[in-house]
């Protein structure tokens, strides 16, 4: 399993599948009470200039690679990035030297007004134009190419003209930019949109997937309809895990990453989730070694 | 305009509309009410707590609806809420103590959340000054950590802060056992290390502070107290602040306010 790194890694990526870092568990990391690959911190959590956020990372980075999500930049944003956002990300980076970086495939401001959530795009070739425009911006920037995670939506555009895993394909194509897979969100989207999970993963070029998400939503009734909210509040489900086992099988082992946001339990049952996606990938190579 | 900026101005308008939308927008729409207050829920516990959760709900969709997020770092959006929550309860006509005190609360709670994440400095001992000829004191200029914050109010809002910043605490009122006519509280905030330092200080070290802050001289920042109150120890309040790890810079030639970190 050597070779170079998997897309958007600047080192060896760990076996052992990561955990997403949250406040609540510094405690159990910084007494060395966790047990996984790697970490992923969400940089607006850390964009502080100084105290203990910061340190917490320093001294986090010292035992296993950390990774850098970002969920505030507006990549597919019509107003003009965020100058001060920039430098904060800079600044982060120049501390902690992350093994990853990446950001979503959405928009989340307009005229000035930020919504901070992760707003859906119309797959057209004006937004790959524009996105991918964007992406090499923040790739400037950060002086290396960023992963890009595919968003769970509730809505759709009729002016889309081509399909969300098409829309990936081409911004990897035109940016050397690499892709977060986040399979959660994929089967939301799925659900909502009516189509095939299995054509959207099936849909993505292997090499380009530098990062898997796993991660629990819920389904609900909205106004009638069902939908599915990508809440990470609970364990992750079977179908789920399912297309993790699916994507494995089609694209080859890559590093993965537990996410878990409200209603956050211990660790351990980060740990237990983690291990079993380290048990499904285990399996997979096994076989594949028959 | 684009295709796409138009789509998302047409977007970003619905969420903004008060009309509740429906089925995945409205989903949209929630998150974005829901984020925002539950980011100035972290910011501002002791104000949630005194007000209740149904009240601060209220003040927060007040709030959205006149000044919305403008950063992609959700935390920037306690920044305007202290004033905001001090302009709301000040309008209100022979406002109760219990009510007008809310605004000094919030505006503490912020200073502590801008002292959290302040840029970190080296300070500097007492001894600092042993090496200055005693002559040249009357000169001096300090330079405060970037972590210093002063916040006064004619109510004890350090009390009452204790009483309720606490989330274990949960919802009830915790404001029983703070007495409003206890007077006036002056809070001095720092943070030397990671560990972040509250302190009451007397109204004469407050205004001593106050002026160093600004780059007063030694002796402007001394008169100044010394007119609030003609007691005031100087040498104790200065060995006090150096020993806060409140003091980074002390030299009779300081670079001027606006070229330091501390002001960006």
């Amino acid at each position: 399993m050597s070779g170079s790194p998997p897309a958007g890694w600047n080192c060896d990526a760990p076996r052992a599948t990561g955990i997403g870092l949250r406040g609540a568990h510094h405690r159990d990391w910084l007494d060395g009470r966790g047990h996984a690959g790697w970490l992923e911190a969400h940089a607006e959590n850390y964009f502080a200039a100084g105290g203990a956020l910061p340190a917490i990372l320093d001294r986090l980075r010292r035992d296993r690679p950390l990774a850098l999500h970002g969920v505030g930049l507006s990549l597919g944003g019509s107003d003009p990035l965020d100058r001060s956002h920039l430098r904060a990300w800079r600044r982060l980076i120049d501390r902690h030297d992350p093994c990853v970086i990446s950001e979503h495939l959405c928009w989340a401001a307009n005229a000035g007004v930020h919504f901070n959530d992760l707003l859906p795009l119309p797959y057209t070739e004006e937004s790959v134009r524009h996105v991918a425009d964007r992406i090499r911006q923040f790739q400037d920037v950060v002086g290396r190419s960023i992963l890009i995670e595919n968003v769970s939506s509730y809505v759709r555009f009729a002016e889309s003209t081509l399909a969300e895993w098409e829309f990936l394909a081409e911004l990897v194509a035109r940016t050397d930019c690499g892709i977060l897979l986040d399979v959660n969100n994929v089967y939301v989207n799925a659900v909502n949109h009516r189509f095939k999970a299995f054509d959207f993963l099936n849909g993505l070029p292997s090499d380009a997937i530098g990062e898997i998400h796993l991660a629990g939503h819920t389904r609900t009734t909205v106004d009638g309809a069902t939908l599915c909210i990508d809440t990470h509040d609970r364990e992750i489900c079977a179908d789920v895990w399912e297309l993790y086992a699916h994507a494995l099988r089609r694209h080859g082992h890559k590093p993965t990453l537990i996410e878990w946001d409200a209603d956050l339990p211990s660790l351990a049952t980060l740990e237990a989730e983690a291990a079993r996606a380290d048990a499904i990938a285990h399996d997979i190579e096994a076989s594949s070694h028959d | 305009m684009t295709e796409l900026a138009a789509i998302q101005h047409a977007f970003a308008a619905k969420l903004l509309a008060h009309a509740r939308l429906a089925g995945g927008m409205g989903v949209y729409q929630d998150t974005h009410r829901a984020n925002f207050r539950h980011a100035l829920e972290l910011a501002y516990p002791a104000l949630r707590r005194l007000v209740g959760l149904e009240y601060f709900g209220q003040l927060t969709a007040q709030y959205l609806a006149r000044e919305p997020s403008r950063s992609g770092d959700l935390h920037h959006v306690g920044a305007g809420f202290a004033s905001f929550v001090h302009g709301h309860f000040s309008q209100m006509p022979g406002t109760a103590p219990r009510y007008a005190c809310l605004g000094d609360v919030a505006a503490l709670e912020w200073a502590w959340q801008e002292v959290f994440v302040a840029e970190d400095a080296a300070t500097l001992e007492p001894a600092a000054l042993a090496s200055i000829a005693e002559s040249s004191w009357p000169a001096l200029r300090f330079g405060l950590h970037p972590a210093c914050r002063l916040v006064s109010s004619r109510y004890p809002i350090h009390a009452l802060w204790i009483a309720n910043r606490d989330p274990v605490g949960g919802d009830s009122a915790g404001d029983a056992a703070v007495d409003l006519d206890t007077g006036a509280e002056f809070v001095f905030l720092t943070r030397p290390a990671h560990e972040i330092l509250v302190r009451c200080v007397t109204s004469a070290a407050f205004e001593f502070l106050v002026a160093l802050q600004a780059r007063a001289t030694l002796a402007e920042a001394t008169e100044r107290a010394c007119a609030v109150d003609p007691q005031f120890d100087l040498l104790a309040t200065l060995v006090d602040t150096f020993r806060a790890g409140a003091i980074t810079q002390c030299a009779t030639e300081l670079a001027p306010l606006g070229s330091t970190p501390q002001n960006t």
